[in-house]
């Protein structure tokens, strides 16, 4: 599939660089779709990290043994900052930036490791720039971010899985932990830190219990990074006397998360920074309604589907949640928009977008 | 009311049924509050008390269900007076806190 631009046609590799690859990441994810995809379009494509990680089951090879080659184009990922800026401006290969937005220093505090990280990753957006021949972002939240920067013509392809995927991910026969005959599940899926604002979620589920009339339970899942804000949540159900009802269940793989979006009745998101969200989409491929806090890329992300809220109010987020858990015709009317947005994450959109972005870079 | 959409929900009928939600929400709420207020004045009313620690002990409730707080951080503010109530000599700290 490779084109018949004299020029372009010269190009028959296109790797990529990542830091490291971690299971059950997105970046992650979107590094191995991008693979799948470049090998699709008939190029040679390998994934060079700087740490190897055993744990992820796809060919890694260390970043010193990438030919310096102007013939083999490097694919950079970018989420956080890297000690390898010098290596990067070294390298002869045509370069193009993908970039995964790093999470701004505001939600970190000065000793946080990840503040100083946060500031390095944005600098060196500025010291790429003139090396990069390309720029792609998963969302228009990102794509933003790099044409203040000062990147030129950036292309938003939401590479970081297809429909086709997240459809056709495996279930793991398991019984939800609310499984009675009248249940309600809330669910959030996401890392357990500050700005994700998972307290919120806990106060609003609590007001929520006022409101309905069934056994309910609030499900967490998601790496618990931040030790003392972890506390904090432990702290806050036990004060609100709901320790019982809020599941936190860490990490879990694919098929495990598929059974519990199968199974639940919403999904909340109140989120102050979400570069692109994927969860969301999962949920909306499971057929759950979400009601999420209308910030960074989530309006985007949903493509306006979903019940948007510009405040976050416990007394409103608990009034859509409960209505939506009342009201089947409008939970259906939800769940079908949201499914009728779904269609530009399918393969052969994301693989001609890929193609083109490509193209424009060489 | 405040608006709390901009997407495709956002039809005056949709904001309508949320309204009546979120009322029905500070109704049970209120509910709530009342209920505590009546059973635990009950209670204070058939304990042991003297009758000038009785009054202040209702004070006590009252001042903490006037407050704006989100109701089940209610319960810990008042378990000082619960705590009395199922145990009026428990200790003295106690009582002061009350």
């Amino acid at each position: 599939m490779v084109s018949s631009n004299p020029q372009f046609s010269k190009l028959k590799s296109i790797h990529q660089f990542v830091s490291t690859l971690s299971p059950y990441d997105a970046v992650t994810n979107s590094v191995i779709l991008c693979q799948k995809l470049l090998q699709k379009l008939g190029y040679e494509s390998f994934i060079y990290v700087q740490h190897l990680n055993g744990a992820v089951p796809v060919e890694q090879k260390r970043y010193n043994s990438i030919n310096h080659s102007s013939d083999e184009m490097l694919l950079v990922h970018h989420c956080m900052g890297t000690d390898l800026e010098k290596w990067f401006i070294s390298l002869k290969n045509p370069k193009i930036l993908f970039y995964h937005n790093i999470t701004p220093i505001s939600f970190f505090k000065l000793t946080d490791p990840n503040y100083q990280n946060s500031i390095l990753g944005r600098q060196q957006l500025k010291t790429f720039l003139p090396h990069m021949c390309g720029a792609i972002a998963d969302s228009e939240y990102n794509a933003a971010e790099l044409i203040e920067v000062g990147y030129k013509n950036v292309e938003t392809i939401p590479l970081l899985f297809t429909l086709e995927d997240l459809q056709n991910q495996p279930i793991e026969d398991i019984v939800s932990p609310n499984k009675t005959e009248n249940g309600y599940l809330l669910l959030h899926i996401g890392r357990l830190v500050r700005n994700k604002c998972i307290h919120e979620i806990i106060d609003a589920y609590s007001q929520l219990l006022y409101l309905l009339e069934q056994p309910s339970n609030l499900v967490l899942i998601g790496k618990p990074t931040d030790t003392k804000y972890l506390k904090e949540l432990f702290q806050q159900c036990k004060k609100l006397g709901i320790s019982n009802q809020v599941r936190f269940l860490g990490t879990l793989s694919d098929s495990i998360k598929k059974a519990f979006l199968k199974h639940a009745s919403a999904y909340l998101c109140l989120s102050e920074h979400e570069g692109f969200c994927v969860p969301l989409i999962e949920a909306a491929v499971n057929g759950v309604p979400i009601v999420a806090y209308d910030s960074s890329n989530i309006k985007n992300t949903l493509n306006n589907s979903g019940i948007i809220l510009q405040n976050k109010n416990t007394d409103t987020v608990a009034a859509c949640l409960s209505l939506l858990n009342k009201d089947e015709q409008l939970k259906q009317n939800v769940v079908k928009e949201q499914y009728r947005t779904l269609e530009k994450y399918k393969e052969v959109n994301l693989l001609t977008q890929l193609e083109h972005a490509i193209k424009k870079a060489s | 009311m405040e608006k709390s959409f901009t997407n495709t929900f956002q039809t005056p009928h949709f904001e309508k049924k949320l309204e009546a939600e979120i009322v029905l929400l500070r109704q049970r709420k209120k509910k709530q509050k009342k209920n505590w207020e009546s059973t635990l004045s009950k209670s204070i009313a058939n304990a042991e008390f003297e009758e000038p620690f009785k009054k202040r002990c209702i004070r006590y409730i009252r001042k903490w269900l006037a407050l704006p707080l989100r109701l089940p951080l209610i319960g810990p503010c008042l378990k000082p007076i619960k705590a009395l109530v199922y145990d009026p000599w428990k200790n003295s700290r106690l009582r002061q806190k009350v």
